[in-house]
């Protein structure tokens, strides 16, 4: 017996069951008509949700045409990739547990337990699917059907809490990997995994000079300039040289929101709140922060979506306590806000 | 060149330092013997008490210190008040700004760092004749030596080249001093001061104008990144009120070179414009020793105007 959590409801013990080689309930549970609280395992779906974005989502129009992004990997450290037989295989040493490909599994199959430094996948205990055995229709019916009805194997993400959220696991993570390259994927991912059109400009790419990425619905442009550094204020400068470039081609200034994504908050000494005053008084430009943590929140965070209206609430000024403030209305929905309150300041 | 004998009372008036300095001397009558001798010594140290070959005044920086004229961190020029006039050390880099300032061209660039023609042993204007007649007397001295265009374009050439690998430590000083010798007081704010992290600032009681540096060892062009932070230099400068401002102010990029068509510097100035009215004034080292050079040698100087209004480069 084990304990898991279904859906919404508060954890209780159920039994699972525990497959065979060759035994008679191969390929069985797939059948609809039969799902029951069962664990979820790798379907080694064709189309990998986990370690690709599909050439649609990626797709997606800006309301300004920028080139398309061409890096469709979800893992921003490029930890996982599919075997042979469609079954992802997640490198330990690099993933950063960061729970995108947890979020992108339509069944549940991969975990990030918190104590777990890395993300893991639940492999099937039995041979019992063959995704030969279907047409590509079929299985997405079918991957459909069991959206929501799996069970989880290992404690649900949600329940990874906060503690795995220390920003010091994430460094110490991220020492190992190529840091720029998993901020940039990243972020785009967040705003990908949450049905939001993002474009990313390619390294040394002149065509866009005035964005890192662009996240983009009908009538708003976000732009968001990303630094992984301690160089807040390099980013922010950027920020606001790219809405004037935007702005100069013709969009409206009130239809650009700038904002910078910083992996550590400036302290009081780097100057940079007063700063963001200045150049909301003197230019009329309000810059959003938005802290790597929110973002990390965001993907584990569940049932709270990250929307944009969530970013442009992102204005601070002067005050670290505003935008811890700010964070807290953002994930009301999680209970320990004090601590990742801490966690960003630090 | 004429040669003049000098009066008697002029000789005398004119003994070395340290000598009996009880004169009776007619002002009038000296000063015009002065200026006679002023053109026959020009090229040759005058020992100054003001010493402007190794310090700008007060009035000329605006700033109330003493700036070093040198921008080596060491001072290379030293006002050693020996009778052999200023001492250059080991550290000159040859930019020439002291010969820029020396007023009786005595300070020669002929050789890689500066040299100077040492005074004659009796010549000590100032003691002898007060500092009134002598300061008066060495304006007039001073623009007896004309400069040609290509004289004054060699010296600024002198200063491109001196700086060509500088890192900020010494391109900071430079721009700083090439600025003040181009008549415009320049205040270079503390490092640690995080409340003026403007480079410099060109600084005025109406519109004082905030200057970013790139010095050539950080990139040999003024670049994008370079314009993003003259517009923060602006915005900090328009949001404190330590120092005059006007919105229609420039703010200003000093580099070692003047941007390439395709670096996207000169689109970023034009938008930055469009966006949020602000000019972004571009102005390459070359043409700052220039003005510099031609201020101080030929009396040319720039109308502030030209500077406070700049977009794009001068």
């Amino acid at each position: 017996m084990r304990r898991v959590r279904l859906g919404k409801e508060p954890a209780r013990e159920v039994s699972l069951p525990v497959w065979e080689a060759g035994s008679k309930h191969e390929r069985r549970m797939f059948e609809p008509t039969m799902l029951g609280p069962i664990a979820s395992a790798c379907l080694r779906c064709p189309d990998a949700p986990c370690v690709s974005f599909s050439d649609e989502e990626l797709a997606r129009q800006l309301s300004v045409e920028t080139p398309l992004d061409p890096d469709p990997h979800v893992c921003p450290t490029n930890a996982i990739r599919q075997d042979g037989s469609g079954l992802p295989l997640i490198d330990r040493e690099c993933c950063v547990g960061c729970g995108l490909c947890v979020q992108r599994c339509p069944v549940g199959a991969i975990s990030l337990d918190k104590n777990d430094t890395a993300a893991r996948v639940c492999v099937p205990q039995a041979p019992h699917y063959a995704p030969q055995a279907y047409d590509a229709r079929a299985f997405l019916d079918l991957r459909g059907s069991l959206a929501g009805k799996l069970v989880p194997e290992a404690a649900p993400f949600t329940d990874a809490g906060l503690a795995g959220l220390q920003q010091a696991r994430l460094e110490a993570a991220l020492s190992k990997v190529d840091a720029q390259r998993f901020y940039r994927l990243f972020v785009r991912n967040v705003f990908l995994l949450h049905g939001l059109p993002a474009r990313l400009r390619n390294v040394g790419d002149n065509t866009a000079p005035w964005t890192e990425l662009a996240v983009g619905c009908r009538d708003t442009l976000f732009l968001f300039e990303i630094e992984p550094g301690p160089e807040a204020l390099d980013a922010f400068r950027r920020a606001i040289a790219g809405v004037a470039t935007l702005s100069s081609s013709g969009v409206s200034l009130d239809h650009i929101t700038p904002s910078v994504v910083l992996a550590r908050l400036p302290n009081e000494r780097v100057d940079y709140y007063r700063v963001l005053k200045y150049v909301r008084e003197a230019l009329g430009v309000r810059v959003r922060t938005l802290p790597i943590t929110a973002l990390l929140l965001a993907v584990r965070g569940g049932e709270v979506g990250l929307t944009l209206q969530l970013v442009d609430a992102c204005y601070v000024e002067e005050t670290l306590i505003s935008l811890q403030h700010v964070v807290g209305e953002l994930f009301g929905a999680i209970d320990d806000v004090e601590g990742v309150g801490l966690a960003i300041i630090k | 060149m004429r040669r003049i004998s000098l009066s008697p009372r002029l000789a005398d008036a004119l003994r070395p330092v340290g000598a009996p300095t009880s004169i009776s001397r007619n002002p009038a009558s000296l000063k015009s013997e002065l200026l006679m001798a002023g053109r026959l010594l020009a090229s040759r140290c005058l020992r100054c008490t003001d010493e402007p070959c190794t310090h700008f005044s007060d009035a000329e920086t605006g700033i109330g210190s003493r700036l070093p004229v040198c921008p080596e961190p060491r001072e290379a020029i030293r006002f050693a008040r020996s009778p052999t006039g200023p001492t250059i050390t080991q550290d000159c880099w040859g930019c020439g700004l002291c010969a820029l300032r020396c007023p009786a061209g005595a300070i020669s660039m002929e050789s890689s760092v500066a040299e100077v023609t040492p005074p004659k042993l009796d010549d000590f204007y100032e003691l002898a004749l007060g500092p009134a007649d002598f300061f008066e007397g060495r304006s007039k001295a001073s623009t007896t030596r004309e400069w040609s265009g290509a004289e004054v374009g060699l010296l600024a050439q002198r200063i491109v080249d001196a700086s060509a690998q500088m890192t900020q430590e010494a391109f900071y000083p430079l721009v700083q001093n090439l600025f003040v010798a181009a008549g415009f007081a320049a205040l270079r704010p503390n490092r640690g001061d995080t409340c003026n992290r403007v480079d410099l600032i060109l600084i005025d009681d109406e519109s004082s104008l905030p200057v970013e540096i790139k010095s050539p060892a950080e990139a040999k062009t003024i670049n994008i990144k370079s314009v993003q932070q003259a517009l923060e230099n602006w915005v900090v400068l328009s949001g404190q009120s330590t120092f005059g401002f006007q919105r229609q102010s420039s703010s200003l990029v000093v580099g070692f070179e003047y941007p390439t068509a395709r670096s996207g510097v000169h689109e970023l100035v034009e938008a930055v414009h469009t966006s949020y009215g602000v000019n972004i004034g571009l102005i390459s080292l070359r043409e700052l020793s220039r003005l510099a050079t031609e201020s101080c040698l030929m009396g040319a100087r720039l109308p502030r105007t030209r500077l406070s209004g700049l977009r794009g480069r001068l």
